[in-house]
């Protein structure tokens, strides 16, 4: 993947990364706990 | 020897006394007659024996003496009954119906996640609570007249003691002033340590290996006789009374335990289960939870042959690659050996392939093999530079996006779970490979949406990470502004262990920015936190910090004022002294520090997941996370083969 592909890439998902908003109540002890490796 | 114990103790003097060589079934008459003597002296005291019935059930012997505690509180100090009353639900959790259980079993849920398929200690949340039921029994011993005068706690069993009570008694030891009188003559047999490989030998093995290091953190080991005891073997443990669950609930109490680090309640309900499985399937799910058990309490050999029996036994293809994940997982983050892990990541991968179609479980497992790799690319990143570095981290993040798109459209809690990992996951890499700006604006994207439900712990995780993000931009106004709300939303929950390390995070922003007033001032909150949480690793960084900050200001004479203060912490003197030393030959605060390579705290990315401390369960031979952000070079002493 080249660079222009790779940041291409991210914009595309940070526009997709979309929650309905009853999903964000549900899911928020997960975004808190999820985190790195 | 123990009269001589007795009397000292009535003279004022703390002792927390472990005796050995007394034959069990004399143990609880003489604890009897402890407890009597105790009676004639202005000392209330608790005879607690009778825990090898609770089957290591969790906070089971913290659980005795808190009762009691509370009676007492009730009676003479209820208000210290609302003050503690998150750590006392701990224990004494709330029926009622509603919102609470739903959360509960979410909030489980996550951390059972983070356990079973990140192999990750997750001790932060119960450290709170441990060290909430220590402060409450402290101040109980405080505020209330019939405790005023002195607690005594006598222990007939303390090898039976769940690890969850081991640590809320050593965290009692921990945090008594000199002024307590709280005390503890205990008795106890600890196992020979075994090398024989059956769980029954094992569960009160490792037991004793932490009841040793608990022991040792707060106890004075007296050997009063030459008896050894003989220890209830495991079978009897398993009595109807201390393990008798359904099938389901049984693998709830697991999880529960887990997310405790309850490992000898894990190995014990385990064994059970393995008793009463009925296929080859069920037997593979009990083996792939020991397996994990194993893991965390560093039998890594043993959670190898766990995991490895468990894909041998189960025909079913998802599992059989979760199963290799962990595996790969095992040979990543504790083995350091990642062509092993790649084997077992490629096997998962062809696991799947020979599907005829991917269910939502496939994909879930694939995007789980993909996240594992991804691991793998940043680690080898690490080890070179230039273009190869470079070309590692885009392929890592590629991989990272492509696991998303597996399972973007799942709405299962496994694939919740997974989805904000991998987000998490690629903001890291964003950051890892300094790419700041991007980080930055990717974690904002992803995750800003969940500040709209106004849940406190979700806000300490965000703006402690966005903090640190926008620091690394050079935005250093607004990374103290993100710190300085995680701070207080951290003062609203309580959380003495985050607000430390967001005071060291919030000292090393200042002092990037050049501003060593705030820098140092922060340094000193934490510092003054630290002491309170008797975390001294961290009071030793803010120390540190401290320094450099007066040594910036040219603070020359606060500088040595400074070092006399510090040096009366007993735990940090040495350290201290040396930089005294150096000081005062040189009259150079700068030069000091420089010469004894003291320097700025660096704060880890993220807020801890384990508070070693509490949970006395050790450390890794290297934290991942700082060492993916630093400049890279060897992994530990353990060379990367590949």
């Amino acid at each position: 993947m080249t660079e222009k592909e790779l940041s291409d890439a991210l914009e595309d998902l940070m526009d997709e990364v979309c929650i309905d908003a009853d999903d964000v109540e549900d899911e928020v002890e997960t975004a808190q706990r999820a985190v790195v490796w | 020897m123990v009269l001589d114990g007795l009397d000292e103790w009535c003279a004022g003097a703390q002792s927390w006394q472990l005796l050995y060589g007394i034959a069990a079934d004399s143990r609880l008459p003489l604890a009897e007659s402890i407890h009597r003597t105790m009676e004639s002296h202005a000392v209330s005291s608790l005879l607690v024996h009778g825990l090898a019935t609770e089957a290591f059930g969790t906070f089971s012997a913290a659980r005795k003496v808190i009762s009691w505690i509370v009676e007492i509180v009730e009676e003479e100090e209820p208000t210290l009954l609302e003050e503690f009353r998150h750590g006392l639900e701990a224990i004494f959790p709330s029926t009622q119906e509603g919102q609470q259980p739903i959360r509960a079993t979410r909030i489980a849920e996550t951390i059972i996640f983070a356990i079973t398929r990140r192999i990750s200690r997750e001790s932060h949340h119960s450290a709170v609570e441990i060290d909430a039921l220590a402060r409450f029994t402290l101040e109980a011993h405080r505020r209330c007249p019939s405790l005023k005068g002195g607690l005594l706690l006598i222990v007939a069993d303390l090898e039976y003691w769940d690890r969850p009570s081991l640590r809320w008694l050593v965290r009692v030891g921990r945090l008594a002033k000199t002024s307590d009188q709280i005390d503890v003559f205990a008795f106890a047999s600890i196992p020979q340590v075994s090398d024989e490989n059956s769980l029954e030998e094992k569960i009160l093995t490792e037991h004793g290996r932490f009841l040793e290091r608990a022991v040792d953190t707060i106890f004075t080991r007296v050997t009063v006789g030459e008896e050894s005891s003989r220890l209830v073997p495991t079978s009897e443990l398993l009595s109807d009374h201390g393990t008798s669950f359904s099938h389901d609930d049984a693998f709830l109490e697991v999880g529960s335990a887990l997310g405790y680090q309850n490992y000898e309640r894990v190995f014990l309900i385990c064994l059970r289960l393995l008793r009463d499985v009925r296929n080859d399937e069920e037997e593979a799910k009990v083996r792939r939870l020991i397996g994990v058990a194993y893991a965390q309490v560093g039998a890594l050999e043993a959670a190898d042959m766990e995991l490895s029996l468990a894909i041998r036994l189960t025909k079913h293809l998802p599992f059989k690659a979760h199963l290799e994940y962990l595996l790969g997982l095992l040979a990543t983050k504790r083995f350091y050996r990642l062509d092993e892990a790649e084997k077992h990541y490629a096997r998962g991968e062809q696991l799947l392939k020979a599907r005829d179609e991917a269910t939502a479980e496939d994909k879930v497992e694939r995007a789980w093999l993909m996240n594992g790799q991804a691991l793998i690319l940043t680690l080898e990143a690490k080890q070179v530079s230039g273009a190869d570095c470079e070309r590692l981290y885009r392929e890592s993040l590629s991989m990272e996006m492509e696991a998303y798109g597996l399972v973007k459209n799942l709405k299962t809690p496994a694939a919740s779970y997974l989805r904000h990992n991998l987000l998490a996951n690629i903001t890291f890499l964003l950051e890892i490979s300094k790419r700041y700006e991007e980080a930055t604006r990717f974690w904002k994207r992803t995750f800003e949406r969940y500040l709209a439900v106004d849940n406190p712990g979700f806000a300490v995780a965000f703006d402690s990470r966005l903090g640190m993000l926008l620091a690394h931009c050079g935005r250093y106004a607004e990374g103290l502004e993100a710190m300085e709300r995680a701070r207080l939303k951290s003062q609203h929950l309580m959380d003495l262990f985050y607000e430390e390390r967001i005071c060291l995070a919030l000292g090393y922003i200042a002092h990037r920015a050049s501003n060593s007033e705030r820098a140092l001032s922060a340094f000193r909150d934490g510092a003054r936190l630290a002491l309170k949480l008797a975390t001294y690793q961290s009071y030793r960084e803010h120390i540190s910090g401290i320094l450099w900050c007066l040594a910036e200001l040219g603070a020359v004479r606060e500088f040595g004022v400074a070092l006399d203060e510090l040096a009366s912490v007993p735990a940090t003197r040495d350290f201290v002294l040396q930089i005294k030393e150096c000081f005062l030959k040189s009259r150079s605060p700068l030069e000091a520090l420089k010469k004894l390579e003291v320097s700025v705290p660096i704060p880890s990315p993220k807020m801890p997941a384990y508070i070693s401390e509490v949970d006395l369960e050790g450390g890794p031979a290297q934290d991942l996370n700082r060492y993916l952000v630093s400049e890279g070079g060897p992994l530990t002493l353990r060379s990367v083969t590949k």
